[in-house]
Formats: structure tokens, C-alpha cells, sequence
């Protein structure tokens, strides 16, 4: 499958973007997209311009709006998380370790994080996204979920 | 013809007594009799053997029934006419009277009893009846103690002597004890009579008694007056017990005042203004905090309400004094208090709280907590240790100095930040080696050997390597002065201590021009130390020396003792007479923090070597230092005194960093080792694991741990399980 990108020259977001619509069939099966969610790091550090072993901020950003973003519904808080990442300017880069377990947080985690268990094994990205989303927005995700 | 032998039968006796139907009637008449005179206390003429005999025979003839019933009756009837006298009697002289039937009761009893035993061995076994002397008790009681008109009033009676005893009249306890035991004893077998018509009612009206006299006792007098009062009260209940009421009464009573006088009143008696618990710890009363340990224990959950209050007091104390400004300024002040206070509690540990482990434990838990509130402490205390080992002590002997170490030692332990303390030691420990200024190498020794018991041995291990390359620089130096290299210093006369990196304080290597005069040295010295020692490699410390400079003034001349740094600044004013900061520090290389604190002590401290123009503790680069050809002092040789010992907030941060970046290095080494011996482990496992690893030196923050662990996946000393987020493994 992941021939495929190389095939196609997918060398930028943008023509990922197109592609995505056709891969549409094979992202529908769990196993196949998160084994494509977690290719895309790999490919993500490939393609940026720096060589380095972490997802510089503007690319995970792009890549997780493309992939998770993709999916109508089963995949929470990427906008914000997104949102958090452009805000905060000590988070430059995202790790594997980090990149991976964002995929199970935006699948199991609820609206309000009323799952969330601080001592749990999170990453401190994540823990840190957590607060800063409770901080900021509490009372307009308690008036979204009302309507 | 056989002749048939007569038979013989040989019937049984049989002796037709011939019982007179009035027999029994007779005989009873007889004993009835009797057991009048008995009553009228008039029996020294009976005939015991005779009557005896009379109603052995009325059982025989079985008429058991008639002798019982006859029995009963009579008693019945006599009881009843006591009765009538007894309620009949004035109020001062009826539990006399009472008294006296019971007495002359106990004695009929005891006479009928002899006279009808036969009975009781008998009819009364096959009857199953109660034996003759308990169902006179039963009769009396009826008649006698539970008529209506005897009963109440008895109570009564009793309640109202307890009471005037209770406020301090003399009564007649005998006559209460023999009444008391009436009661007991009425109950035939069991407690209830007395319990029921007595002890019941007893404990009420105490309980009304204790509230009454407690509530207005405590709210118009101290606590203390308050608790002595209480151990008198107590005692005298136990006294009023042992004399004349049973011995089953006893807890139950003292149950009744603990209540009423110690638990009702807890809180009041720890917060009262001015003699509350607080006050009394205040002011070291340790009698008085004793009464009160001995009352509290006496009630459920006393102790621990006390223990509690205690505990606040000590932290609330505490916080305040560690976080005294006046204090902070002065490290041996603040520790000392903190000795203090200390010893303080110590003692009224001893003295009023009986030793108990619990207090103990309660108010070292206390101390662990404010001490740790300033994170300075483990630096004052380090400070204030050093000040007991350095020479100059006034007065003090070799043990007293032992004594206050070890004192200090039981603070060292509530320390949470011992690797702080670490760092500060050895800073301090390595001052005292460099400039000489230990007591003796002994107490050195001494110290280190305590830091060992409470540590282990990695945290002593760098300490002794000081000592070690102490020695072996004096070895060195010896080598040096007997060999050629020692004349060719020109005149300078150098000493030289080589301490082994690592063991001594982590410094940078220090940044400094050298004149010509030291640099020479140097190298001369380097020269011959790596002839001996090939493969070694010399850092020049410039920051950690001293000397002494010859400086020759118009009027005197004058000899300095000062640090490297110092030196080198004051070479520079043999050129020139006159220099801002910025042109020293281009011309010696100094860095800029350590270079401020070196002029400063030489042109603000007590001997003014050097003028400044603005005279102010914040130099900047422009400020004007110039030689001071004014400079007098009495003596020739002057020490100009070392750099404060306590540190500024700049070192002070340093410090800080030195000691997380640290921390971090300890944190990642425990997650692999723990890591490594289990292979496999949940998060929250990991972390206790490594948290309880190194609780002996510092506390560490679970985030910072959490920090570390993602660290260490990103670098593969570990990963994530595939399966559960929360299980690491460990990556060979």
C-alpha cells in the first residue's frame, strides 16, 4: 500500500489531499487507517526539509487535519489540538511516541474529557493539551453539547 | 413317709407407728414458736439439738410442705411488722433503722437456717424450692426494701448523702457500705436489686451532677485549675467506690465523670485563651500538659484529639519561624531556633507525654513539614554545621560540639532535600580543607561518618576522597619543595593543593589572566608534577586560591591575605591607579559575577583597599575602583575576610540548576534500573517504584518523572506496550 505514495509521487500535503477522497475505501477499515496514521509519520519526516527523528509542528498540523480530520466522525479534539500546537510556541516537534498515542486519545477520549485519568501513562503534550483546553474552553463546549 | 418340713416365713417388723394426725401440727407449733423467739431475739433458751430433731422428723414423716409453707408464712408475717417500723421511722434515723432489720434479719435467717437444714438438704433439693436463708432474702425484699413505702425514700436517702459528701460534707459510710451490701446480697445470686433500686439511678443522677458542676467549673476558671479539679473529682469517685458501694461500680462510674468532666470538654480545654493546651505549650507547663495527657488518655479518642492539636500548633509554630525574614538573614539564628524548639519538645515529650511514640511521631511529622517549607534549610543547616567545625570556637569542647552535631543530625533527617544538602557540604567542606580552618581532621571525620549511617556510603565516598587528595597534595608538596623546580618561582612562594575532579565541588574551569609573576609559577610547578605523573592533566583552579600580597604604603607596609582573583585585581593597580570595572574584567578575564563580588569585598568590606566612586553594592561596568593610597590599619599582615558564605540569589540559582540537571541524571538512571529488573511494568507502578528509590535523597515530582520516561522512549532505552498504553518495556 505504501508503495502506492511513492508510486504516485505524493511528495507534499497537498497532493496527499487530493488523495485522500480515493484511498476513502481502505480508510474505512480501522486496522488499515491506523496503520496509514502512523505510516504518515514516517513519510511526514521524510518530506519536511530539516533531518530530524520528530514531526516538525506545521507538518503534524497538516497531517492530522488531513488524515483524522478526514473521518466526519470517531476522532475528537484534532481541531483544537491543532489549535493548541499553533498557540504554543515551546512545542516544536512531535515525537513518535507522542504521534502515536495521539491516535488512541482522539479515538477514546470524550468531549469533555470526563475519561481522562491525569495519572495515567498520557504523554506530557497531551496532559498539557488537556489543561490548556479546560482552561479555555469549558463553558463553550458545555453550550456546544446542549444543542 | 417323708415328713415335709415346716416352712418358715420371716416377715419383716413391721412397727405400726401409730403418727398422731396432730403430729405435725404439733411440731410445727413447736418450731414456730421457736422461730418467734428467734425473731424477739430471745433465743439463748432453745434447745438446738431438740428443735433440730423436730424438723428433721417432719421431713422424714414427709411433711416437708407444711414445715415450708409454715416457714414462709411466719417469716412473712414478722417482715412485715419490721416493715411497718422501719417506713414508720424519721428521716434522720431510718437507714439506721433499715439497717438494723437487716442485720437482725441476717441473724433469724441464720439460726432458722441451722435449725431447718435437714430441710434444705432435702425438700428443698427434691422440691426445687429456694433453700430456707434465700427466700428469707426473698421475703425481705419483698416486704421490706421494695415496699412502696420504703423503697423510693431509700433511694432517696442515699442519693442525698452521696451528695452532700460529693460537696463536702462528712457522712456515715459505714452505714452505707452495710446498706449497699443489703442491696447486694437481696439479689440472691445476681446483681439486680442493686443495679435495679440503686446503681441505675446512681449513675444518673452523677452524670447530672458531673454535667452541671463541670460546665460552670470550666467556663469561670483555667484549664489547669480545671484539670485539677477533675483528678480530684476522679479520685474521689474511685475512693467513694472502694468504701462503701461494690466493686462492679467502679467502671461504670468512671466511665460516667470521664464523660462528663474530660470528654464533654475537650475542645475547650485545648483552645481556652491563656491556659488551653496551646498556652500551656507555649509556656512549657509541663506539669500541667502531663494532667492533661494522664485525662485525655483516660477517654476514646482523647489522645488522638490532643495529638492532632499538638501537631497543628508545632507546624503553625514552625511555619512561622522558617519563614521569619530576621531569621532567614542569619543562618546560625534560624537553625538554632530550629534546635530550640526542637529540644523543647523533646523534653515535654519526656515529661508530660509519658514518651508515647505516637506524639512523638505526630510532631516529627510536624518538623518534616515546616522545615521543608523554606527551601533554604538544607543550606543554613549545612552553614551551621560548618560553623561548628571551623577553628575559632570560643569555649566550646570537643563533645559539647559533638553533642550539637548530633542534635543537628535529627534535623538533617526531616530534610526532604538531601541532595541540596549534598551539594552545600561539600562547597563548605572543601573551603574549610582549601583554607585550612577545621578544628581538627577528627570532627571532619566524625561528621562524615554520621552522614554515612544516615546515607550510605555513596554519598560519603566523594567527601573522603577530599581528605585523601588533602594528603597527598601535602605529600606533593614536599616532593616539590626538595626538588630543583622550587627555585625558579622567583621568589613567589607557591603552595599548591591538586584535588582530583570529581570528588571536589563541579566548577567550570575558571576563566583568568594570570600576570607573569603567577603564571610562571605555574607552569614551573606543572613542569615538575608531570614528570612525576605522566598522563595526568592540570586545570588551574584560579577561583579557589588565596595569598598573600605584600602591599608598601607611605606610612606602613602592609601584608594581604586575600583570594587569587584578589591578587590578580590588585596587580593591576601597580600600572595603573585608576580603572573602571569593564577594563578589569578585559584585563583579567575574570568572569563578571565573581569579579564583582572580589572588588566589592576589597572596596566596601570593613578594610578599604580599594575606593569606588559610587559607593553602592550595585556596581556596573562604568564604576570607578582606584588605589587607595590612604588605606590604614593597625596591624601588618590584614585578612581581608572571604566572600559571604551565605549565597546571593545569583549562586543560589546556580545552585538550583546544578542540582535539578542533576536530579534529571538520578531520575532517568532509576527508571532504567528499575526497568531493567522488571522488564514489564504499568505506569503508575514505574513511577512509585522510582519515586520510592530515591525518597532518600530528594522528593520527585511525578511530571518530571513522566518527563524523564517519554525522554527515554524517544531515545529506545524503552517502549510503550503495543497492547496497553500504559505498560512500558523495557528495550534491551
Amino acid at each position: 500500500e505504501w508503495q502506492k505514495f511513492k508510486e504516485l509521487r505524493i511528495d507534499g500535503p497537498t497532493k496527499l489531499k487530493s488523495y485522500i477522497p480515493q484511498l476513502s475505501n481502505e480508510l474505512k477499515n480501522p486496522d488499515t487507517f491506523k496503520k496509514i496514521y502512523q505510516y504518515s509519520f514516517n513519510w511526514g519526516k521524510n518530506i519536511q526539509s530539516s533531518n530530524k527523528g520528530v514531526l516538525e509542528i506545521d507538518t503534524a498540523i497538516e497531517l492530522l487535519t488531513l488524515i483524522l480530520g478526514s473521518q466526519t466522525k470517531g476522532y475528537k479534539h484534532v481541531d483544537s489540538f491543532c489549535e493548541y500546537l499553533k498557540e504554543t510556541p515551546t512545542v516544536r516537534a512531535m515525537n513518535r511516541d507522542q504521534w502515536d498515542t495521539f491516535y488512541t486519545f482522539s479515538k477514546t477520549m470524550n468531549d469533555k474529557f470526563d475519561n481522562y485519568d491525569e495519572d495515567a501513562a498520557w504523554p506530557t503534550l497531551i496532559d498539557e493539551f488537556v489543561a490548556w483546553k479546560r482552561k479555555k474552553g469549558c463553558s463553550k463546549s458545555i453550550l456546544r453539547s446542549n444543542y | 413317709m417323708a415328713s415335709k418340713k415346716p416352712k418358715i416365713t420371716i416377715k419383716p417388723f413391721r412397727h405400726q407407728i401409730q403418727v398422731d394426725p396432730n403430729y405435725a401440727e404439733n411440731t410445727w407449733k413447736l418450731l414456730k414458736g421457736a422461730i418467734h423467739e428467734i425473731h424477739k431475739r430471745n433465743a439463748s433458751g432453745l434447745s438446738f439439738e431438740e428443735l433440730y430433731r423436730n424438723a428433721y422428723n417432719m421431713i422424714l414423716h414427709k411433711y416437708g410442705d407444711r414445715l415450708y409453707k409454715g416457714l414462709q408464712q411466719v417469716v412473712d408475717e414478722h417482715l412485715r411488722g419490721v416493715a411497718e417500723d422501719v417506713a414508720g421511722s424519721v428521716d434522720d434515723a431510718f437507714l439506721e433503722s433499715l439497717n438494723q432489720a437487716w442485720t437482725d434479719h441476717k441473724v433469724s435467717m441464720l439460726m432458722i437456717r441451722d435449725i431447718l437444714m435437714y430441710m434444705d438438704r432435702v425438700y428443698v433439693q427434691q422440691h426445687n424450692v429456694p433453700p430456707v436463708y434465700d427466700l428469707g432474702l426473698m421475703l425481705f425484699r419483698d416486704n421490706i426494701a421494695r415496699s412502696t413505702r420504703v423503697k423510693d425514700r431509700l433511694l432517696k436517702t442515699i442519693l442525698g448523702m452521696i451528695q452532700k459528701e460529693r460537696t463536702g460534707e462528712m457522712i456515715n459510710r459505714g452505714l452505707l457500705k452495710s446498706i449497699t451490701q443489703m442491696l447486694i446480697d437481696l439479689g440472691v445470686n445476681s446483681r439486680s436489686v442493686y443495679e435495679e433500686d440503686f446503681e441505675k439511678h446512681f449513675l444518673e443522677t452523677s452524670s447530672n451532677f458531673y454535667k452541671a458542676e463541670s460546665q460552670e467549673f470550666i467556663s469561670t476558671n483555667s484549664a489547669s485549675d480545671y484539670m485539677k479539679k477533675v483528678s480530684t473529682r476522679i479520685r474521689e469517685e474511685m475512693d467513694r467506690v472502694a468504701h462503701y458501694l461494690d466493686s462492679s461500680t467502679e467502671s461504670k462510674i468512671k466511665e460516667v465523670v470521664e464523660k462528663e468532666l474530660i470528654a464533654a470538654h475537650m475542645k475547650t480545654l485545648i483552645e481556652m485563651e491563656g491556659s488551653g493546651c496551646i498556652a500551656l505549650l507555649a509556656d512549657d507547663k509541663s506539669e500541667d500538659l502531663g494532667r492533661m495527657y494522664n485525662l485525655f488518655a483516660r477517654v476514646s479518642n482523647g489522645l488522638e484529639f490532643m495529638k492532632d492539636k499538638i501537631s497543628n500548633y508545632v507546624k503553625e509554630t514552625g511555619k512561622k519561624m522558617v519563614q521569619d525574614p530576621n531569621k532567614q538573614k542569619n543562618p546560625d539564628q534560624y537553625v538554632q531556633s530550629l534546635l530550640d524548639l526542637k529540644d523543647k519538645y523533646d523534653k515535654l515529650l519526656v515529661q508530660a507525654f509519658n514518651s508515647d511514640k505516637t506524639f512523638q511521631h505526630s510532631i516529627n511529622q510536624a518538623f518534616e513539614y515546616f522545615i521543608n517549607l523554606n527551601q533554604k534549610s538544607p543550606e543554613f543547616i549545612s552553614l551551621f554545621i560548618d560553623g561548628k567545625l571551623k577553628k575559632g570556637q570560643k569555649g566550646i569542647s570537643d563533645e559539647e560540639v559533638e553533642v550539637i552535631i548530633d542534635k543537628v543530625m535529627m534535623l538533617f533527617r526531616f530534610l526532604q532535600e538531601k541532595d541540596v544538602f549534598e551539594k552545600y557540604y561539600k562547597q563548605h567542606l572543601a573551603k574549610r580543607l582549601l583554607l585550612g580552618r577545621s578544628i581538627s581532621d577528627d570532627s571532619e571525620r566524625n561528621m562524615i561518618a554520621k552522614l554515612k549511617t544516615e546515607c550510605g556510603y555513596q554519598f560519603t565516598s566523594k567527601l573522603e576522597g577530599m581528605f585523601t587528595d588533602m594528603k597527598t597534595s601535602a605529600a606533593t608538596m614536599e616532593k616539590f619543595k626538595a626538588s630543583k623546580e622550587w627555585n625558579q618561582t622567583h621568589g613567589v612562594t607557591l603552595s599548591v593543593h591538586i584535588l582530583t575532579t570529581g570528588f571536589w565541588p563541579a566548577q567550570s574551569a575558571s576563566k583568568c589572566n594570570l600576570p607573569t609573576e603567577l603564571s610562571n609559577c605555574c607552569e614551573v610547578f606543572k613542569k615538575f608534577y608531570l614528570d612525576v605523573n605522566q598522563g595526568r592533566r592540570l586545570t588551574w583552579q584560579t577561583n579557589m586560591g588565596t595569598g598573600d600580597v605584600k602591599a608598601y604604603y607611605a606610612s606602613k607596609n602592609h601584608e594581604f591575605n586575600v583570594s587569587t582573583y584578589q591578587i590578580v585585581i590588585l596587580l593591576l593597580f601597580n600600572e595603573r591607579k585608576e580603572m573602571t570595572l569593564k577594563e578589569i574584567q578585559e584585563a583579567t578575564a575574570i568572569p563578571e559575577a565573581d569579579l564583582k563580588r572580589n572588588l566589592l569585598a576589597l572596596s566596601m568590606g570593613r578594610f578599604k583597599v580599594l575606593n569606588q566612586d559610587e559607593k553602592t553594592q550595585n556596581v556596573s561596568m562604568t564604576t570607578k575602583f582606584a588605589y587607595n593610597a590612604a588605606f590604614k590599619n593597625n596591624l601588618v599582615r590584614v585578612k581581608i575576610p572571604p566572600l559571604g558564605r551565605v549565597q546571593d540569589q545569583g549562586q543560589r540559582q546556580q545552585m538550583r540548576q546544578k542540582v535539578d540537571e542533576d536530579r534529571k541524571h538520578q531520575i532517568e538512571a532509576a527508571i532504567v534500573r528499575v526497568m531493567k529488573s522488571r522488564k514489564t511494568l504499568e505506569h503508575a507502578s514505574l513511577v512509585a517504584e522510582v519515586i520510592k528509590q530515591l525518597s532518600s535523597r530528594f522528593l520527585p515530582d511525578p511530571v518530571i518523572v513522566k518527563k524523564r520516561i517519554e525522554s527515554l522512549i524517544e531515545r529506545e532505552y524503552m517502549e510503550r506496550s503495543k497492547t496497553d498504553r500504559k505498560v512500558y518495556h523495557y528495550v534491551a
